[in-house]
């Protein structure tokens, strides 16, 4: 769907990790986080509603 | 046609089966939404072709939803073009209607509509009158898969950002039967802006949709808007069918791989 809409799927990450697994998470949040400074800030934060007249 | 219809309805009606027949009626020139039960005039009933064909539809299986809740004893009867009948067998696969109850009255769609529905199957598969026409070409979808990346971001955003947040996608959606919406939870889609949080509204109501939208468009004519709802919509269903091989009421009694915890690691 993201990619339908013209968003970069890479923007979205879905992990398993269990609850007795911190480290994983860890893992997995500073590696996603990385990632997403790579790709740089998100179109959508843009304000896309036009100026009223 | 309506000629064989009506035939059909008094049959219905007079034998006792059914308690009345969920159609449509022509009244004061409009075409409305009407429940038929015996001793009625039949001869004021319309098919919903105004204009042109099939340009008045009704979510006519969500109101069979609230007559049956209303009456679970009664057998009804409703008028059923092949989305309509997607719909009906999917709403049984949800648990919404009981198939014992419900007495489908088929009718075909002409070719015209089933082109402009890009429509898959414009028939249900019990017809009661008309000729079956051939699957429309799909090109919507195609269309938007064809833009690059950031044409179709803008695409969309230029669309959904047009959005006032009327609700009518969902209101008309005859596969909509929550009682609690997500789309009305403050927490997952933030209320009190218009136009509502983009695109997150849209992808919400969207990915609800995965394995329950049976493509009839009625969001899409519904929408003040004109947002292209129906492609977007149309998208996930192709991606069930990639994916899963599922088509959304299609086949009768196939649950969508969504609906099948109870059938998982042997719980039958
Ligand atoms: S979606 Fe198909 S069955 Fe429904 S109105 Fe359009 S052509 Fe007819
Ligand atoms: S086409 Fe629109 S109204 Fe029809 S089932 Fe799909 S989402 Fe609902
Ligand atoms: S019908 Fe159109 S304008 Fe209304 S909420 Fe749905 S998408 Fe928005």
């Amino acid at each position: 769907m993201l990619k339908f809409s013209g968003i970069d799927e890479a923007r979205l990450k879905a992990s398993w990790v269990s609850s007795a697994e911190a480290p994983e998470l860890v893992h997995e949040f500073t590696s996603f986080i990385k990632e997403l400074r790579e790709l740089g800030p998100s179109p959508l934060r843009a304000d896309y509603r036009r100026e009223l007249v | 046609m309506i000629d064989v219809i009506r035939d059909k309805v008094k049959e219905l009606l007079d034998s006792g089966e059914i308690k009345g027949f969920l159609g449509l009626v022509r009244k004061n020139g409009h075409i409305a939404p009407h429940l038929f039960q015996q001793g009625d005039d039949l001869s004021l009933m319309s098919l919903g072709d105004d204009k042109v064909a099939g340009d008045a539809r009704y979510p006519l299986n969500k109101f069979l939803i609230n007559l049956a809740k209303a009456y679970p004893e009664e057998t009804f009867a409703v008028l059923v073009r092949g989305c309509d009948d997607r719909g009906l067998q999917t709403l049984y696969t949800w648990n919404q209607l009981n198939p014992k109850k419900v007495v489908p009255v088929g009718i075909t769609c002409p070719q015209e509509l089933a082109d402009a529905c890009e429509c898959a199957k414009p028939f249900p598969a019990v017809i009661t009158a008309g000729e079956c026409a051939q699957p429309g070409t799909p090109r919507s979808v195609a269309a938007v898969d064809a833009l690059v990346m950031s044409e179709r971001f803008s695409y969309w955003m230029d669309e959904f950002v047009k959005c006032i947040k009327c609700y009518g996608c969902s209101n008309v959606c005859p596969m909509c039967f929550c009682n609690e919406c997500t789309l009305k939870c403050n927490d997952l889609v933030k209320g009190g802006e218009l136009p509502p949080e983009i695109p997150v509204f849209h992808h919400t109501r969207a990915m609800h949709m995965v394995g329950r939208c049976i493509d009839c468009g009625l969001c899409e004519e519904a929408c003040p808007s004109n947002i292209p709802l129906r492609t977007l919509y149309k998208k996930v269903g192709s991606i069930m069918e990639e994916q899963f091989d599922f088509t959304t009421g299609a086949v009768r009694g196939q649950r969508s791989p969504l609906n099948k915890i109870d059938f998982a690691e042997g719980r039958k």
